[in-house]
């Protein structure tokens, strides 16, 4: 496989090329990776931290609304307010879907007295 | 050493290893993983660098142990993967605070890059390399740079070996491809 020879020897070039580069195993043994990696992590955690936090604090306070005396009587009047054609909403009868009707006691008695009377 | 002979005296392990074996292993892997870590590192020669001592502190400290499992090497290169793999996600973070540390580095060193601008055909494998996907562009590095069988670099990726051998095929296909448009 011609092809396959080829990227050998491409490879090997490369290898060749990169093994000049090589840093002693001594060097990299005691190397310190970058002096700074983790030092700063505290201080970068913290101040996103205080960033997040009083962006948080910021966004709530504008949020939240203060009404006046007159806000609350304009709340309390739109609260009240009716329509004029409200009544051609109400139909007839629909008192007895709001309200328990009541059964006189008269009526109980001799309803159970007339069941006694087919049982025996 | 020449590379050939440490590929197969470090293939040979399939024990647990002391602190004084693991740092001979490492020392005779170390051109090998150098390059190794420095494809895992798209690279750049301060990560690798970077990486590589953080992987040499792991193994040393034993927050990464040798079970012998698959041969050292393999089991090494899967490590370095995984650093470097967690070094790159965090990459953007460090960028973010120490932008001091890039220049720092960067007259240190000159890069690979410009380092190997010396043979074109080289780079052009380095370009058509960096087009490829991760995965395809590590199980080629595997096979063909550090002579392993697509079992062996399977391992190292942690994926079976159909998987492995899907990537190979698909990367080889398009690592030609890719070296035909640079050519014409």
């Amino acid at each position: 496989m011609n092809g396959d020879l080829d990227l050998r020897q491409r490879f090997e070039e490369l290898r060749d090329a990169e093994r000049s580069g090589v840093p002693p195993f001594r060097a990299s043994r005691q190397r310190r990776p970058h002096s700074s990696s983790w030092r700063w992590m505290p201080v970068t955690v913290a101040a996103l931290l205080l960033i997040v936090s009083l962006s948080v604090v910021f966004s709530m306070r504008s949020r939240r609304a203060s009404f006046t005396s007159d806000d609350r009587i304009a709340a309390h009047a739109i609260a009240d307010w009716h329509p004029p054609t409200e009544f051609l909403l109400r139909t007839p009868g629909s008192e007895l879907l709001t309200s328990m009707p009541s059964i006189p006691d008269g009526a109980v008695r001799s309803l159970v007295q007339s069941s006694k009377g087919v049982s025996r | 050493m020449s590379y050939e002979r440490t590929l197969r005296s470090t293939n040979i392990d399939d024990r647990a290893m002391d602190r004084a074996e693991l740092e001979q292993q490492l020392q005779a892997n170390h051109a090998a993983s150098f390059a190794w870590t420095l494809a895992c590192c798209d690279r750049d020669r301060d990560d690798a660098e970077d990486v590589l001592q953080t992987v040499y502190v792991k193994v040393l400290d034993g927050k990464a142990r040798f079970e012998g499992r698959a041969a050292f090497r393999t089991w090494l290169f899967a490590v370095i993967r995984r650093t470097a793999a967690a070094h790159r996600r965090t990459r953007w973070l460090r960028r973010l605070r120490f932008v001091q540390d890039d220049t720092d580095h960067a007259d240190g060193h000159e890069s690979a890059e410009r380092q190997l601008v010396r043979s074109e055909r080289v780079a052009a494998l380095l370009r058509s390399l960096a087009r490829l996907a991760r995965r395809q562009r590590e199980i080629l590095e595997l096979v063909f740079y550090h002579d392993m069988t697509i079992e062996q670099a399977g391992q190292t990726l942690g994926i079976s070996i159909g998987s492995a051998r899907v990537h190979y095929q698909r990367g080889k296909k398009r690592l030609y491809a890719l070296l035909g448009e640079g050519e014409r």
